[in-house]
């Protein structure tokens, strides 16, 4: 079973070896400080001090383990704390007095003629009601703050999986598809050529092609720059069929650009958003302009298309580029990747892409 | 024998080739012109009269539809389009046929037949009375075209100060002037941001961002004053309208 996937905190967790280490030395502690304090306080034998927080000890530790099993069905999660004091006050109960009179039978039944000893064991009982109480009660804070620390950890495990999770579903939404607006109006457009000037609907239908393989295959998120900048040229080469002396095109791209990893049909969204917004504007024609260059820490792109600021644009045609804008803080946790400038007829896309 | 004059609209010279080439063999057919955006078709019109309009949606300046809106004399409308999204609109406007692109000659010839009847049917009154169909739809507009005798202007919605209602059309008062529209209250009630836009009165939707101040007038009315120094009346229906917006 993943334990990140599963919906339920599983409720006992496996064993692990340093837990194990760390008890062991707990328990070695402890033994050793009963040893010492009967030892020295009441003048007992090494080897009868030694018996006393050995058998008194270990057999805590057994009850230990019961409680430990004990506490992941009884915890401040699903009870009422009336209802926990009540259960573990009745716990305690029986299980010291089991612990204290199983721990007595087995010291009386080794040392049955040291007759002083005898004396100080049943003396001694109230102390350690009091002290098993209080191995009691921390033992029962360690188990829950273990299991709340425990959970928690498995809860930021499973958060942190299914957010990475929902950042590759996000990316794969986001990541930009071919719009069918696109498509059909090439479609069209490679059907009136066929009807006029069939080798250069051929010429169109492989370019779409090459385009449309572009975009399927690039399942991968990075690619190189200058893969992207043939996506554009295909791009723009279609849409120079479509609209012929309407639109104008210049791509500048520096050598040293061409070999950057970039989010794969990053730029396209831009180019589309460029030359509609030329194209259905009041001027009827566009010249688009990328223009990319290697600053010091980022592959700055700039697109570009001339608008006019008198015409409202319609409706939609921000999509493409918030789309762009989203894709950019998914895959790069910084929101400042993506600027726009908009002067009297220049509309302009910076995007920043960190090298 | 008498031939039937066609438009072709398109801003893409490919699309018009098309149409062009399915017409090539109709001697029942005369193409009187082709146009390549909203503005340049409006002009053609006003000196030309033809049957029948091939008309794309998505062109520079203008859309189809918004051109519509303005044209008086409606000839027999075909719309063609890469996109179906429009199909519903378009035959509110009483388009005869939409076609998708890229459509072929037998669907071609249909939507062609299916005009060439209504136009042997009618009579020539009949013919003329096109009138244009209003859809009340939830989408929002962001502009309207509006005609000014030869000049279209586009208002953008931002611009408009308020819309009074004129028996059968509009006065659109906006910061580029003042225009007529034939068009009706419900209309804009509908298409206008709710957001941005409140129907004050029978008579008046206003622009929220035009409102300086809401005062009472008489016992059960009120009186706006406009950012530039108009006053218009306010129903009592339409200050709690307000009052609810400010909420």
């Amino acid at each position: 079973m993943a334990v990140a996937t599963s919906n339920q905190f599983p409720i006992n967790m496996p064993h692990s070896l340093p837990r194990l280490i760390i008890l062991i030395c707990v328990w070695t502690a402890v033994v050793a400080i009963h040893t010492l304090f009967i030892h020295l306080d009441s003048g007992f034998s090494f080897w009868v001090s030694f018996s006393d927080a050995l058998i008194f000890n270990s057999l805590f530790a057994a009850i230990a383990t019961g409680l430990w099993h004990y506490t992941s069905y009884v915890n401040p999660d699903n009870r009422s704390t009336g209802d926990l004091a009540i259960n573990h006050l009745t716990v305690a109960l029986v299980t010291l007095s089991i612990w204290i009179y199983l721990s007595i039978l087995i010291l009386k039944w080794i040392f049955g003629n040291e007759n002083i000893y005898l004396l100080f064991l049943d003396r001694s009982v109230p102390f350690r009601v009091i002290l098993g109480l209080l191995f009691y009660m921390t033992s029962v804070w360690v188990f829950y703050l273990v299991r709340a620390l425990e959970k928690a950890r498995w809860q930021s495990a499973r958060e942190e999986k299914i957010s990475l999770m929902l950042k590759d579903a996000e990316l794969k939404a986001l990541r930009s598809q071919i719009n069918p607006h696109f498509l059909f109006n090439s479609l069209n457009s490679i059907h009136a050529l066929t009807l006029t000037d069939p080798s250069r609907a051929g010429e169109m239908i492989i370019n779409l092609s090459d385009l449309m393989r572009y975009s399927l295959s690039k399942q991968e998120q990075m690619v190189s720059f200058s893969e992207e900048i043939n996506q554009v040229k295909r791009y723009l080469e279609i849409e120079k069929i479509r609209f012929s002396e309407r639109l104008g095109v210049k791509i500048m791209v520096a050598p040293e650009a061409e070999e950057i990893q970039v989010p794969s049909m990053i730029l396209q969204p831009l180019l589309e958003n460029a030359v509609k917004h030329g194209i259905y504007g009041i001027e009827k024609n566009v010249s688009v302009s990328l223009d990319a260059k290697v600053t010091e820490s980022f592959l700055e792109v700039r697109i570009s298309n001339n608008y006019d600021t008198d015409m409202p644009v319609k409706k939609g045609t921000g999509l493409g580029l918030k789309n762009v804008k989203d894709r950019m803080s998914v895959c790069y946790h910084r929101n400042d990747l993506v600027e726009i400038h908009k002067d009297t007829d220049l509309f302009t896309v910076k995007l920043k892409i960190p090298v | 024998m008498k031939k039937f004059k066609v438009l072709i609209v398109d801003d893409e010279s490919l699309a018009r080739n098309t149409v062009r080439k399915y017409l090539e063999d109709r001697n029942d057919i005369e193409i009187a012109g082709e146009c390549s955006d909203g503005f340049e078709c409006l002009k053609f019109l006003q000196s030309h009269k033809v049957d029948i309009m091939f008309l794309d949606i998505q062109m520079p300046r203008i859309t189809g539809f918004e051109m519509l809106e303005i044209l008086g004399e409606k000839p027999q409308i075909i719309f063609t389009t890469a996109f179906d999204q429009f199909a519903i609109k378009a035959f509110e406007l009483n388009a005869v046929d939409y076609i998708l692109k890229p459509f072929s000659k037998e669907r071609f010839s249909a939507a062609l037949e299916k005009c060439l009847g209504n136009l042997k049917s009618l009579t020539p009154s009949e013919n003329k009375v096109h009138q244009l169909n209003e859809s009340i739809t939830s989408e929002n507009i962001d502009r309207i075209v509006v005609r000014n005798g030869a000049k279209v202007i586009v208002i953008p919605v931002d611009s408009i100060l308020y819309i009074e209602s004129n028996e059968n059309y509009v006065n659109i008062h906006s910061e580029k002037g003042n225009f007529m529209k034939e068009k009706t209250m419900k209309y804009y009630e509908s298409c206008l941001s709710p957001s941005a836009f409140i129907r004050l009165h029978r008579r008046y939707i206003v622009n929220l961002s035009a409102i300086q101040s809401i005062e009472p007038y008489t016992k059960d009315s009120y009186v706006a004053t406009l950012k530039n120094g108009e006053k218009i009346s306010v129903s009592q229906d339409g200050y709690s309208r307000f009052r609810a917006r400010l909420k």
